[in-house]
């Protein structure tokens, strides 16, 4: 048997820290988006932790769930040939997602406007129509893909482990 | 393509984790390997053959 390995420990810890850090920041943004959906049907903010708590859990999210995702998106050098293949299959997920999603939400919106009838949308379509500034709507788009990124990555490593 | 990954590992006594840190892969690619849920690249293909000292048809096989 041959003793072949010469790479370096700072690769080999990169490759497992791959996932690990994959799986972090999938739990900060399931329970971000636990929040969020909290928060908007029932109106408690941030499961009606104390402010600090509150505070506390967005000084960790953002790095966790935004930046970092950001940066395991990009860095080619912190994924083994099986993690970069689990990530060519997300991205061939998430190019048809964000091509279908806005059509289909399009086309639901225009098919309420023809049943509803008017000028004026629903009530509890209003966000979809709410004024937002441009860097406001870049954030979110940002946010949006980066946590799809991360819950589709998470989902294809777990039919593929099945 | 089938393989004996799984065996080989096996009669070592290895762990997918000690197999992962020879081959300088993460444990959910030696997994996935294992599984047949992916088929290695031939560089990682090579680098198995040579780590347990044999060619690559005796590890790998295709299905067909």
């Amino acid at each position: 048997m041959t003793e072949i390995s010469s790479t370096p420990i700072s690769t080999k810890l990169r490759y497992r820290m791959y996932f690990w850090l994959m799986d972090a920041s999938f739990a900060v943004i399931v329970f971000a988006l636990a929040g969020e959906v909290l928060d908007a049907l029932t109106g408690v903010y941030a499961f009606g932790l104390p402010e600090v708590l509150a505070i506390a859990f967005q000084v960790i999210g953002i790095p966790l769930g935004l930046l970092l995702p950001t940066f395991l998106i990009s860095i080619p050098a912190w994924r083994d040939e099986y993690a970069d293949l689990l990530w060519k299959k997300t991205v061939g997920v998430i190019v048809i997602v964000f091509a279908v999603v806005p059509m289909a939400v399009f086309i639901g919106v225009w098919i309420v406007f023809f049943i509803v009838g008017g000028d004026e949308p629903p009530e509890w379509l209003g966000p979809l129509f709410a004024e937002k500034s441009l860097i406001g709507v870049i954030l979110r788009i940002w946010y949006v893909f980066t946590a799809s990124f991360v819950v589709i990555f998470q989902i294809v490593r777990w039919s593929d482990s099945r | 393509v089938k393989n004996r990954l799984k065996v080989l590992r096996a009669e070592h006594d290895w762990s997918q984790a000690e197999l992962a840190g020879r081959l300088d892969v993460s444990r959910q690619a030696v997994n996935a390997i294992e599984t047949g849920k992916h088929d290695p690249s031939l560089p990682l293909a090579f680098k198995i053959a040579r780590l347990f000292d044999m060619s690559i048809e005796e590890i790998f096989h295709d299905e067909a």
